[in-house]
């Protein structure tokens, strides 16, 4: 208890909670998972869901979305296609696995959510609806399925998340970015570019989760409660300057993924600098790209536990019943890779 | 006599095979450092930002791995 009160303590130097360490750090040693079939490019996402696990590839040249059967990892369908046709998908940025009819995949150069339903027993994926984002959004690149809307981050700056109606409209907006250093001169849209947020919603306990893929910042709204958290890593708030009315990223890549089960908040953290990026570039070499960390924190924003991975990693799906983290790897000739927790 | 010259044979070969890829895996990296870098132009005028490789960063609606302001890494 009295390591946990001096992990995450409110600090004098900002308005926001920080946390500096974590009471109980692990190694974790994965097992590579072996794949029958689909070469991947970029897997970026794995979501399961009973004996179904959807891998969601950022970069695939034919398809962004692949089921396979779990734990068996079976290669069952390849879809979501690349391409300009009406029902093919620009840019697949994130997905929500729910259950075998309710795949929902966000399609962010399209502004489009689509629901799937696959059917294992025929090998066969099918696209059931797609719901066309207004345009007053300007662009999504994350979302949560609500019980009778979705939930994504306000690309302008303006607000924190907007609540979006099955037609697409934004119905209410809500919070503010919680940053320390933006004032009346920063651009909002650029504010909000290096703000870009990951978020997982736990409709069991009302929480939802963001974290900052350009920084170390962990908000926690409890929806029911109607309360919020604002942690601060020791990275802090993404940093970044503005270019032709563009936010630039100058600091860190921060997290790379959220999941929020019904006890604890996993986030998976990268922590590498922009610059030795470009110092790797410079030196003809590929800089690192992925997480060795997963940060786990409880529903009220307390660090619990860190874990200390020995591959680099970017999306998870927890499994706290079974104990298993599966985990995509970028970059890799083992795209997928499980953890026991 | 026979033994001796496949084996150095096979041992050549092994050794083409090695320098072969080891050049592609340079390639590679050339092209991602090189052609991945792109002015992009949009209204009126050149925009001073770039994007970088290919990653997880939102850069004018593609994915990359890290968007910088004028025209290298420094």
């Amino acid at each position: 208890m009295v390591s946990i009160l001096l992990s995450c303590t409110n600090s004098s130097d900002g308005r926001y909670t920080r946390y500096k360490t974590f009471p109980v750090e692990k190694n974790l040693k994965a097992r590579v998972v072996s794949l029958d079939t689909v070469l991947f490019r970029y897997p970026y996402r794995v979501s399961v869901k009973d004996s179904i696990a959807i891998v969601m590839d950022l970069h695939n040249p034919d398809h962004y979305l692949h089921a396979f059967t779990y734990p068996e990892w079976k290669h069952v369908v390849s879809f979501g296609k690349r391409g300009e046709a009406p029902e093919e998908m620009l840019l697949t940025v994130n997905i929500q696995f729910d259950s075998l009819d309710s795949l929902w995949a966000l399609d962010a150069n399209k502004m489009e959510i689509t629901r799937w339903k696959i059917t294992p027993s025929t090998g066969s994926a099918e696209r059931v609806e797609e719901i066309k984002l207004d345009k007053k959004l300007v662009r999504s690149l994350d979302f949560h399925t609500m019980e009778s809307s979705f939930l994504v981050p306000d690309y302008m700056g303006e607000y924190r998340f907007r609540t979006v109606d099955h037609t697409g409209k934004p119905m209410k907006s809500t919070g503010v970015i919680p940053s320390e250093q933006a004032n009346s001169n920063t651009s909002r849209p650029a504010l909000a570019q290096a703000w870009r947020s990951f978020m997982d919603y736990n409709p069991h306990n009302g929480i939802l989760a963001m974290a900052t893929q350009l920084g170390e910042v962990l908000e926690i709204y409890n929806l029911k409660e109607d309360t919020q958290v604002v942690l601060y890593g020791p990275e802090g708030e993404p940093q970044f300057k503005t270019s032709s009315g563009e936010g630039i990223p100058t600091g860190i890549m921060g997290f790379s993924d959220v999941k929020v089960t019904d006890k604890y908040i996993y986030t998976v953290f990268q922590g590498i600098r922009f610059k030795d990026k470009f110092a790797a570039y410079k030196q003809g070499k590929v800089p690192e790209d992925g997480g060795r960390y997963i940060y786990v924190f409880d529903l009220k924003g307390n660090p619990v536990r860190k874990y200390i991975l020995d591959h680099l990693i970017h999306g998870i799906d927890v499994n706290e019943e079974t104990h298993t983290i599966v985990a995509t790897q970028v970059k890799s000739d083992d795209p997928l890779v499980e953890f026991e927790i | 006599m026979k033994k001796t010259f496949l084996k150095i044979a096979i041992g050549a070969a092994c050794l083409a095979a090695v320098c072969y890829f080891s050049k592609q895996d340079k390639a590679n990296l050339s092209e991602l450092a090189s052609t991945n870098i792109e002015a992009l132009a949009e209204g009126e005028g050149w925009i001073n930002v770039q994007c970088y490789g290919w990653g997880t960063v939102d850069c004018y609606g593609r994915m990359v791995d890290t968007k910088i302001e004028g025209f290298s890494l420094e």
